[in-house]
C-alpha cells in the first residue's frame, strides 16, 4: 500500500507533524494542507508538490521496512531470534506511530461547528493510527515467544 | 550464581515473587535425575507459556512441591538447561536481552487486550 500514491500522500499530515519523522520531508507543516488529495484524485500540481517534498520516497522507504520486518517476524520457525529482534522493531514502529495521535491534530475531528470534536473523537486518520495498539501488543508477545524459543534451542 | 538459573526463575515467577536462587548443582542434579530420569532436565511441555502452566494448570501442584522442586522444574520448562549440569554456563549479554525478552509474554498478553480493547473503541463505538 505504501507504494500506492494515494496512500503516500495520505500519510503525509502524520510524518509531517511528528518531532521524529517530519526531517524526512523537504517542506514543514503545516504547508502540506494547500497540497491534500483526496483518495483516488490526481491533481498534477499537487502530485509535483509530493514529489518536490519527498512523499513518495518516504513511503516507499517505509514500505521496504514493513515488508521487511513482516519477512523478519515470519522467520520465527527457522531463526526465532531475527523473529525476536523484528518482533522488537515492530514494537518500536508501532510506538511512533501511536505518537501520532498526540502530534498531528488531523487525528481527531476538527472543530467545524459539530460539538463533537477533539478529543476522544478519532478523526479516520486516528482510527486508522489506534490499530497500532493491537499490533504493539502481538509484536510485544511474539517477541517473548520467539526470545522464549530461541533460548530453549540455544540451551 | 548460574545466569541460565537466574533466568529460569525470573521466567517461573513472572516478577511477582523475587525469585530464590540455588547454586548447589549436585543437588538439581539429583532432582533433575529423580524427576526426570536424567541429569538435565527436559521441559514437560515443548509448546504454550511457561508462566500459563505454572500459574494455572500447575500452581496447585508447585504450591504442594518443596521449593527446590519447583525451582528444578522450571529450569527443565524453561528449556535453560544448565550446559551438563555443570553451572559453568555463562550466558552473553545478547542472550541476557533475549531472556528478558522471554518473560515479556504475559506483559505483551496484556498489551494485546488493551490494544484490542482501545481499537474496538477507535473503530466501533
Amino acid at each position: 500500500m505504501k507504494f500506492a500514491t494515494y496512500e503516500a500522500d495520505s500519510i503525509v499530515p502524520l510524518v509531517a507533524n511528528s518531532p521524529f519523522m517530519s526531517f524526512l520531508y523537504h517542506y514543514p507543516a503545516p504547508e502540506y494542507r494547500e497540497h491534500m488529495n483526496k483518495e483516488g484524485q490526481a491533481i498534477p500540481a499537487d502530485q509535483h508538490w509530493n514529489e518536490s517534498n519527498g512523499t513518495y520516497p518516504v513511503s516507499h522507504g517505509l514500505g521496504v521496512i514493513i515488508v521487511s520486518l513482516g519477512i523478519m517476524i515470519a522467520l520465527y520457525p527457522i531463526w526465532p531470534q531475527i523473529s525476536a529482534v523484528g518482533s522488537f522493531l515492530l514494537i518500536l514502529m508501532s510506538l511512533t506511530t501511536l505518537s501520532f495521535l498526540v502530534t498531528t491534530p488531523e487525528a481527531w475531528v476538527p472543530a467545524l461547528g459539530d460539538p463533537h470534536h477533539g478529543f476522544p473523537y478519532l478523526s479516520g486518520a486516528g482510527r486508522l493510527v489506534v490499530k497500532d495498539c493491537i499490533m504493539l501488543g502481538a509484536a510485544t508477545l511474539t517477541m517473548a515467544d520467539a526470545a522464549k524459543t530461541y533460548v530453549r534451542r540455544s540451551a | 550464581m548460574l545466569v541460565g538459573q537466574r533466568g529460569a526463575s525470573t521466567l517461573l515467577w513472572s516478577s511477582r515473587v523475587v525469585p530464590r536462587l540455588r547454586t548447589d548443582c549436585a543437588f538439581l542434579r539429583e532432582n533433575c535425575a529423580t524427576r526426570f530420569g536424567s541429569a538435565v532436565a527436559r521441559p514437560r511441555k515443548t509448546n504454550g507459556s511457561i508462566s500459563e502452566d505454572l500459574y494455572t494448570s500447575q500452581r496447585s501442584d508447585a504450591r504442594r512441591d518443596t521449593m527446590a522442586e519447583i525451582e528444578t522444574a522450571a529450569i527443565g520448562d524453561s528449556g535453560l538447561t544448565m550446559n551438563g549440569a555443570t553451572g559453568q554456563s555463562k550466558v552473553s549479554a545478547i542472550k541476557g536481552l533475549y531472556i528478558k525478552a522471554a518473560t515479556l509474554d504475559r506483559f505483551g498478553m496484556a498489551m494485546l487486550r488493551l490494544g484490542l480493547a482501545s481499537s474496538w473503541y477507535g473503530l466501533a463505538a
